[in-house]
């Protein structure tokens, strides 16, 4: 194709005094929209076997089949979009692009039958627990759960009314509790990177 | 800084009360002045316990209210609110629905807004319902409050009268078992179903003691591990 | 209700729970709507999900340390509730708020009714169909304007900056910079929304003509706040009954012709620009030094024995503290009436009627908090 558009291109000027022996000096043109086009569509010379992972990676990674697993669900934790209380403005916070908990994988799901972790962000109270050990039982394995907050871990600041459940674990095995009245943003991503540490060390359990 | 009274009396007493003991000689503490020449303290008595009831002046709506209902006894004084002062009656509970039709329905008064209906524990003098009513037009504001007994809590109903009263009428039963008679649907809103038996807001109702078997429910190997 | 039809099958209507865990940010609140085709014939909402005693817990706190349980009964205007606590108690002792503390409160209420707008319209457009964009724009608004609360505060949502006659601790030295600042940006994200929403065909098609309440009926229900200025009422705490220094800032009110949820977020986006034009007017005349407590504070709160109603102007509407106190360092009896209380109680009569998307709408333009709804 390049050489189709050389032999229609127009000649050179020539200068006007041609000193013998002396190199005719063409000046640079601009180039064509259309030789522009053909210089951006040309494929660039490849080798096959030269891509960079590649020579980063070999071609077979070696795992075992539970690290494979915990990595895989600790890399894609679904969780439960369960805001109660106050917690859940700084749950909500985590989830938007300022302190973005989707590059770790995380997306809000609203549905108990295809999340991974619940979030119980806020006060649970004795009106309230029913509906929380449905919603957890509701979930498939495997599942985890987080405790966001204080009142969620005991009661937190509402702990001595007595229609306060003091802690959702008096109802729910709780997994990572993250501290806080409502745990900053930073805390919360903590807490599930904490929670991935220990997918990953109760692997083969 | 000055200190409250109470502070100052506290630290006269104190220095009052060790005329037995000799203050050791190093320390600086001053000798006690002997009975007859100590400043007269304020008797502890004298605090007041309840607020002063200040008569409202003339003109004000409690005449409008009395003389809309007449021959109803009501006991008129003046409450602080954020902009001076406004006008709180306490009329009897079988007077309540005539006096509360007429201070919506009168047009020199016009309170057709129910702000507030809630409800207060006097322990030795009854439950007490307290509504605050305010009116767009005339800009009137009145505060009317009923008392009732521990053993026959029942007030009537003004979920007719205004629609507002209905939800509130519902939370005060649920939190200090005031029997709202007339109202439509009387069912718990804020408590849960089977735990209606005591009423969260009255005095003899403590607080929960903080239980402390958080530990017993985690599962095997929670705790261990650097995080 | 149950129709025959022609061919000898029953119609019946059909009861849906929205149980207390529903996809909507807005808490844990249940309907049980009983509908007939899509058409709403009845609802009965249920709430208490929330009920934690701040009432009771707040009879056993004393005067600082109840400004926490205000804080997290309506977490998403905090400032509004500190405030009124602390107006009701500084009425009571009879306390004056220096004027430094009086316009840094007015700034700080104002930038909170900001953001707790923002948060509305997040809310709202997700409930209207957008899946989490009006959210996105919101929450990067309500970031700018939490950094300024955290550097004041020293918390990003439950601040407790107010105390009983003033402020906590004197604000960072360069407030008035960053306020001006956020303004700046806030301003941008108005527009933005603005922009995203209003004149959008979906949105108005969504929202127009729903749930339309008029003026005697909001009366009677008591609602008030946005809800009763888009009903045709023009009533606002801060002109019509003021509180603190508001009396010192010229501002407009906007009021609805309709009632319907569209005329609520009209009502709500037209707010935001009156609350920056009103932080504007403080931060021109904020006194540069002062005191930000009196010089003769005491150092134990007590308050004399009375009573006393004190009413804010909150994002969601009239928030009033009816503080019942006999002496002594503690209420006797602290009544919060809060605004989504009241305004959620007008859900069946703005409901029944409607189709069942528009339940969603209609509850969405309420803008409750649930732990205000239960305390």
């Amino acid at each position: 194709m390049a050489e189709v558009i050389a032999q229609k291109a127009p000649p050179a000027t020539t200068p006007e005094k041609q000193i013998e022996g002396a190199p005719v000096v063409v000046p640079e043109r601009e180039k064509t929209g259309v030789e522009r086009e053909a210089e951006r569509l040309t494929p660039a010379p490849y080798e096959p076997g030269t891509a960079l992972y590649r020579q980063v990676l070999p071609g077979i990674m070696q795992m075992p089949v539970d690290a494979l697993l915990a990595f895989a669900r600790e890399s894609s934790l679904w969780p439960m979009t369960f805001g109660l209380a106050c917690c859940a403005i700084e749950m909500i916070a985590t989830y938007m692009p300022h302190h973005d908990l989707d590059r770790f994988g995380i997306v809000p799901w609203p549905s108990p039958r295809q999340s991974d972790v619940m979030i119980v962000s806020g006060t649970v109270t004795k009106k309230m627990a029913p509906a929380v050990k449905l919603l957890y039982e509701q979930m498939p394995n495997p599942k985890w759960v987080i405790a966001m907050g204080a009142c969620a871990t005991n009661g937190g600041p509402y702990t001595r009314y007595d229609r306060v459940l003091q802690g959702v674990d008096k109802i729910i095995p709780v997994d990572v509790y993250v501290p806080g009245c409502p745990p900053r943003p930073e805390a919360l991503m903590d807490g599930f990177i904490a929670l991935q540490h220990k997918i990953m060390e109760e692997r083969s359990k | 800084m000055t200190l409250p009274d109470g502070q100052e009396e506290e630290a006269q007493g104190d220095a009052g009360a060790a005329p037995e003991t000799p203050p050791p000689a190093e320390a600086a503490a001053p000798t006690p002045k002997p009975a007859a020449e100590r400043p007269a303290r304020p008797a502890k008595e004298a605090e007041p316990k309840e607020a002063p009831r200040i008569p409202p002046p003339a003109g004000s709506i409690n005449e409008i209210l009395a003389a809309a209902v007449p021959g109803v006894a009501m006991l008129a004084y003046m409450v602080p609110t954020l902009q001076g002062e406004a006008v709180a009656v306490e009329v009897g509970r079988d007077d309540l629905v005539p006096v509360m039709t007429a201070a919506r329905d009168d047009k020199r008064l016009d309170l057709k807004y129910l702000r507030c209906l809630s409800g207060v524990d006097w322990q030795d003098e009854g439950l007490e319902v307290v509504y605050h009513l305010s009116s767009f037009t005339t800009r009137h504001q009145l505060t009317v409050k009923t008392r009732v007994t521990y053993d026959d809590p029942v007030v009537p109903s003004l979920a007719s009268l205004f629609p507002a009263a209905n939800w509130h009428e519902r939370e005060t039963r649920d939190m200090f078992g005031i029997v709202f008679d007339g109202h439509p649907n009387l069912v718990p809103l804020l408590l849960p179903d089977d735990m209606t038996d005591h009423f969260p807001l009255r005095k003899d109702n403590p607080l929960q003691e903080i239980e402390e078997w958080q530990g017993e429910n985690l599962r095997e190997g929670a705790g261990e591990g650097e995080e | 209700m149950v129709a025959e039809h022609e061919q000898g099958l029953d119609i019946v209507d059909m009861p849906i729970n929205m149980g207390p865990q529903h996809p909507s940010t807005h808490g844990v609140f249940r309907m049980v709507l009983v509908i007939s085709g899509e058409k709403v014939v009845d609802v009965t909402p249920h709430i208490g999900y929330m009920h934690r005693g701040g009432e009771k817990l707040m009879e056993a706190m004393d005067y600082r340390q109840g400004i926490g349980y205000a804080d997290r009964t309506e977490y998403l205007a905090q400032f509004s509730a500190e405030l009124g606590y602390c107006l009701a108690v500084e009425k009571l002792m009879g306390i004056e708020v220096p004027e430094r503390a009086e316009y840094i409160r007015i700034i700080l209420t104002e930038l909170n009714r900001l953001s707790s707008h923002f948060m509305f319209m997040g809310a709202f457009g997700i409930d209207s169909g957008l899946f989490g964009t009006s959210f996105t724009y919101a929450f990067r608004e309500r970031e700018y304007i939490q950094d300024v609360f955290e550097e004041v505060s020293g918390d990003r949502l439950m601040y407790a900056y107010f105390r009983v006659g003033g402020l906590a601790w004197e604000v960072t030295d360069n407030f008035t910079q960053r306020v001006h600042e956020v303004l700046k940006k806030t301003q941008k994200g108005i527009k933005d929304l603005d922009d995203l929403l209003t004149k959008n065909e979906i949105f108005m098609a969504r929202c127009q003509n729903i749930g339309a309440f008029t003026a005697d009926r909001a009366i009677a229900y008591g609602l008030s706040g946005p809800l009763l200025r888009a009903s045709g009422v023009n009533w606002d705490l801060r002109r019509d009954e003021p509180y603190s220094i508001y009396p010192r800032f010229t501002f407009q009110i906007p009021v609805g012709n309709y009632g319907d949820v569209y005329d609520r977020y009209l009502v709500r986006l037209e707010e935001m620009r009156q609350s920056v034009s009103i932080i504007e007017q403080a931060l021109e005349k904020l006194p540069p030094e002062g005191p930000i407590v009196p010089e003769k504070m005491p150092r134990r709160l007590r308050t004399p024995p009375g009573e006393v109603y004190a009413k804010v102007e909150s994002p969601r509407g009239e928030w009033g503290v009816y503080l019942v106190s006999k002496g002594g360092d503690k209420p006797y009896r602290l009544k919060m009436r809060s605004p989504s209380f009241c305004n959620l109680s007008a859900l069946r009569e703005m409901t029944v009627g409607q189709f069942l998307a528009d339940a969603v709408m209609i509850l969405g333009s309420m803008d409750i908090v649930l732990c205000d709804v239960d305390r």
